[in-house]
């Protein structure tokens, strides 16, 4: 009993140990992988390509480079800041200018030096201690009304898990008040499953349940349809093309008006989208790698 | 790769057990006990003596000296059935005065299978050097009609020598403890009902002379950590030719405790000195893990060569203690490789677990894990105010450190103070390390909240705990030492679990669902 057990879990799951040893280092070199971990690389990509990202306006790499470059923060009524080596969406800034200074959408009050100090705390590397990193200001990306009318708070997105130019698992990531905006399944956010062929939500997974509505507003998902989901993909097998990597999650979000949009690509994305789906990975994945 | 990464230091330790004629002993381990004997004189002048049994190094206790401080006095050791004496005498002395003499001793248990057939002896059949055992003596009145009406009252009757002595050991056993200071001969502690080590002895050994089995007292020490000034006594019985252990106060039959050490026979007083002199004495012990061969080379007098390899490294003034755990250390962060990649529990920092381990190794584990908890609440609770605040990362980390630093500077100080001396080593905290995972603590609070934080943080205990466990077992500290080859089967075992793409433990419960499909399949399999 507990052998078959092992062997069906060895067959069918992507456990960690396979996911590093197996399938993420396998034929690549470091190198390949600061196209996934610095945005402003991802970007340099993808962009040239013809794959749509969201705009940059700057991008900060020193303490002075900041007062020069602080016109396109001020005079914007809304801006992203971000650390280019981020990790699982911290240390993002989403602003918005009121009267007085601006704002973030969870209701705290930034005034000019506060947010320079967010942007240097970015520089000096608040994530891993010792190394610099760079910020990066963007556009804020508005979400689609599909995705406000399941739930109106934070920025949705979709996951699409790829292994050499063929689509393995796809999810999409819906904030709640728990996850306060994020959407992050760590922090609560609520992961969907999204049927690879039709793009049809699914039940939606907290950790513990599944769900075919939303927590907090209570609308029923399951079984609408993501729009765009033919382009999602598209852009998908086109990231996947242009960037060195075998495996890797593609993180789209859905942009009021520029429609889906490459958020980052993740060279080590998790494993809990199996749990989303109830499906394993490794099923998917070629018979040489399991 | 691997093959050769184990085999050859296999070979290389199976070659050296044999080249020096170790075999395995050289990593048995061993418990060896450093006692430090402390007599201190208040002298008025004139020719002083202080004299004591020292412990005669035998197969079953050897025994090395390792300090002896006389001061002013000269030693002389006289070897008689009785013991070791030793007596230190100085011709014209006066005020305090004090000896130090400390040795280090291998004991070992001993147990006698006793023959459920051996007869009973009769009067005429004990040899004439052993007649002296059946004699009746001040404290061990053996012709008081009291002992034979007892003695009478409780031996069965029998030809068999076995249930007689269970018979009179059961009933010096039945005996309540009482601290007595002083001495109870063997009547007054079997009316009083109640008495101390040598009440209780005595009345076994009237009662065993009774019955015409020699026997004898034995006097020595209950070897535990920490300060003693108490001694102890035990009987002896001469059966089937050997003389056979029973300590009736604490329930050993036919038995000696490994941490007995034995330091005369007879009924005699431990110290003797000068009349008219002030004079206390006090044993301080310390219990430690050597290896059987040390204990081997105690006993033939020739010294040890197990490390020997290190010798280098010891005169310039590293001591092995400190050798040790740095060579443990791959083995603590192995267990938490282990931890992390085949049970797949989350810590907090990779070797973190390891070095908060090792430096437990000096501390002992509660008290390791306590200075790990105090300063990763206090760096947690430093954290945010500085965070909100708004002082950068790395000036932050600065500042957090002085505080871990002057934690751990108290913690030591405290500890000091307290007399809890091997404390002292919080001081190996790796502080730098400590500092980094008390944060990453705090903004892990912050970000998952206080549920996640405090079940990584308890895992993080636990590997700790287990590190330690296996840093901790006396063969494996034994065997670096020994046999420092060993560091290559961890890498062996490193390389094959670097490797390794099985699943983790805790994700067979992560992708349960995968169990529950499986189950409901078998159920109904359409």
């Amino acid at each position: 009993m507990l052998q078959t057990l092992a062997e069906i879990f060895h067959r069918q799951v992507l456990g960690m140990n396979r996911r590093n040893a197996g399938v993420i280092y396998r034929n690549h070199t470091r190198r390949d992988f600061t196209v996934a971990d610095d945005k402003v690389a991802t970007k340099e990509v993808l962009e040239p390509a013809g794959i749509p990202v969201p705009q940059t306006h700057a991008v900060l790499g020193e303490i002075r480079s900041i007062g020069p470059h602080w016109s396109c923060i001020a005079e914007r009524s809304n801006v992203v800041i971000k650390p280019t080596k981020g990790r699982a969406g911290n240390n993002i800034l989403v602003l918005e200018r009121t009267d007085a200074g601006w704002r973030t959408p969870a209701g705290r009050h930034y005034d000019a030096a506060a947010i320079q100090r967010h942007i240097a705390d970015i520089i000096y590397g608040t994530q891993s201690y010792g190394a610099w990193d760079r910020a990066i200001v963007e556009a804020r990306v508005v979400a689609h009304p599909f995705f406000r009318g399941i739930y109106d708070g934070g920025l949705p997105d979709v996951r699409v898990i790829a292994h050499e130019d063929e689509l393995l698992l796809a999810m999409s990531r819906i904030p709640t008040a728990a996850s306060d905006g994020k959407a992050n399944l760590h922090q609560g956010a609520l992961g969907v499953r999204i049927d690879l062929e039709t793009g049809e939500l699914g039940a939606g997974y907290d950790y513990r349940q599944y769900h075919p509505e939303h927590p907090d507003s209570g609308v029923h998902f399951a079984g609408r349809t993501v729009p765009h989901w033919d382009a999602m993909r598209a852009i998908s097998h086109a990231v996947c093309e242009q960037v060195p990597l075998d495996y890797l999650g593609i993180d789209i979000v859905l942009d009021e008006t520029r429609g889906p949009l490459v958020m980052e690509i993740n060279a080590r994305p998790g494993l809990e989208i199996q749990n989303v789906n109830q499906q394993g990975l490794l099923e998917k994945l070629p018979p040489a790698l399991s | 790769m691997q093959g050769l990464l184990v085999g050859v230091p296999l070979l290389l330790i199976g070659s050296r057990m044999v080249v020096n004629d170790t075999g395995v002993d050289a990593i048995t381990p061993q418990k060896s006990y450093e006692v430090t004997l402390q007599m201190d004189l208040e002298a008025m002048g004139g020719t002083t003596h202080a004299g004591t049994y020292l412990p005669r190094s035998t197969e079953r206790q050897p025994v090395e000296v390792r300090r002896h401080r006389p001061g002013p006095f000269e030693l002389e050791i006289a070897n008689d059935s009785r013991g070791r004496q030793a007596e230190w005498t100085a011709a014209d002395v006066s005020g305090p005065q004090r000896i130090t003499y400390a040795f280090r001793v291998w004991p070992r248990s001993v147990s006698y299978q006793l023959d459920d057939a051996q007869r009973r002896p009769s009067p005429g059949a004990v040899a004439p050097e052993r007649q002296q055992y059946l004699r009746a003596t001040d404290t061990v009145p053996v012709d008081a009609p009291y002992i034979e009406t007892l003695h009478d009252r409780l031996v069965p009757t029998t030809d068999r020598l076995l249930p007689v002595v269970r018979a009179l050991f059961e009933h010096a056993a039945s005996l309540e403890s009482a601290d007595f200071s002083g001495s109870v001969d063997a009547i007054t502690a079997d009316r009083l009902g109640r008495a101390s080590c040598n009440g209780v002895s005595r009345l076994l050994v009237a009662l065993a002379r009774t019955a015409d089995i020699p026997s004898r007292l034995v006097g020595g020490l209950i070897l535990e950590d920490g300060t003693k000034t108490t001694s102890h006594q035990w009987a002896e019985l001469y059966i089937g030719g050997h003389w056979v252990p029973f300590d009736a106060l604490n329930g050993h039959f036919a038995t000696l405790p490994a941490h007995y050490l034995e330091l005369y026979r007879g009924d005699e007083f431990l110290f003797r000195h000068t009349p008219d002199v002030g004079f206390d004495y006090q044993f301080d012990i310390e219990s430690r893990w050597t290896s059987r061969q040390e204990a081997a080379a105690a006993r033939t007098s020739t010294p040890a060569e197990t490390y020997g390899l290190w010798a280098p490294l010891v005169e310039a003034g590293l001591s092995l203690d400190l050798l040790r755990i740095l060579l443990l250390l791959p083995f603590g962060a192995s267990i938490v490789v282990f931890f992390r990649n085949v049970v797949g529990l989350e810590t907090y920092g990779t070797f973190l677990p390891a070095l908060i381990a090792s430096a437990c190794l000096a501390t002992g584990l509660e008290w390791g894990l306590l200075a790990f908890l105090t300063v990763t609440l206090t760096v947690a609770a430093l954290h945010v105010p500085l965070e909100r605040a708004g002082v950068l990362h790395t000036p932050r980390f600065a500042i957090l450190m002085v505080f871990v630093v002057i934690q751990l500077l108290l913690l030591t100080a405290l500890s000091v103070q307290a007399g809890w001396v091997n404390l002292s080593y919080f001081i190996l905290f790796p502080v730098v390390i400590l500092t980094s995972t008390a944060e990453r603590f705090a903004s892990h609070l912050m970000e998952d909240g206080p549920i996640k934080a405090a079940k990584v943080t308890l895992m993080t205990g636990v590997v700790i705990a287990c590190s330690y466990a296996v840093m901790n077992l006396p063969v494996v500290g034994l065997t670096v030492l020994a046999f420092p080859e060993v560091l290559f089967l961890l890498v062996a075992f490193n390389l094959w679990l670097g490797r390794w793409v099985g699943i983790r433990l805790t994700e067979y419960a992560r992708f349960r669902w995968l169990i529950d499909r499986q189950t409901t399949y078998a159920a109904d399999p359409r």
